[in-house]
């Protein structure tokens, strides 16, 4: 099992640089190419959503990468913001004047697993799990 | 994103989006199509043909602006999005919504 730590400024110039990350390692491990476009995905909302409840632009955030051979890709995106109730997020309304709450559903109908932990006032955590044997479509 | 390439016709304004919409190049993508909705054109065609990558940033914005150009009776069509868009936008709902059509002559 590897495990890859990344810090990045919560400025939006650098969430392309969580899904180089992302791109890379899924590669490496085997991932179709449609599987690596939905990590891509998922990584970049949920550093969006760092940086969306962000306090302070000159913060950083973290992500994590764990590589389990052969089985699957977890990764954690950990800001210092102002945290959320997961639960009180409402699915996103098309018709609205301002759409928001599409990040959080599009991970979850990409990934095979999220876990959302937050905090008010301390931060939010999500982690999200691909399996490698979901990789069979492109 | 480069959006330079817009060509113009009385039905018609295209609009030609490349590289990457996300939370970075949103302002940008935003101000590009808006400029569009000003116009008298009854269609804005998006052309995403060499569109790589966008995600819900970029779908927020094309639905609030779908719906501005929807009240000046104006209407937003994507043209020749790639399979990881079309994938968005179909788990989304967005493609209920907004018209995505494909142009053979355009596509790689």
């Amino acid at each position: 099992m590897d495990r890859i730590r990344l810090t990045l400024p919560t400025k939006p110039e650098y969430v392309s640089l969580a899904r180089l990350t992302i791109a890379s390692v899924a590669n490496n491990m085997g991932f179709s190419i449609g599987d690596v476009e939905d990590l891509k995905v998922a990584v970049s909302e949920a550093c969006t959503n760092a940086l969306n409840h962000s306090m302070n632009p000159d913060t950083t955030y973290d992500l994590i990468y764990i590589v389990e051979e052969n089985e699957k890709l977890s990764f954690t995106v950990t800001d210092r913001g102002v945290g959320f109730e997961p639960e009180t997020v409402v699915e996103p309304d098309l018709n609205g004047k301002k759409v928001n709450g599409f990040g959080l559903f599009i991970i979850k109908s990409l990934m095979d697993r999220v876990d959302i932990v937050s905090e008010k006032g301390a931060g939010t955590s999500i982690t999200m799990i691909k399996n490698l044997s979901t990789a069979n479509e492109i | 994103m480069d959006n330079k390439n817009i060509a113009g016709t009385e039905q018609a304004t295209m609009i030609s989006i490349k590289g990457e919409i996300d939370i970075y190049s949103i302002g940008k993508f935003r101000e590009s199509i808006e400029e569009r909705i000003e116009t008298q054109a009854p269609e804005i065609i998006l052309d995403c043909t060499e569109l790589s990558y966008m995600d819900s940033t970029g779908m927020g914005v094309l639905i609030e602006l779908r719906n501005k150009a929807k009240e000046m009776g104006q209407k937003i069509i994507m043209m020749n999005p790639r399979p990881n868009i079309k994938k968005l936008l179909n788990i989304t709902g967005v493609d209920k919504i907004i018209d995505i059509i494909e142009n053979p002559i355009n596509q790689s």
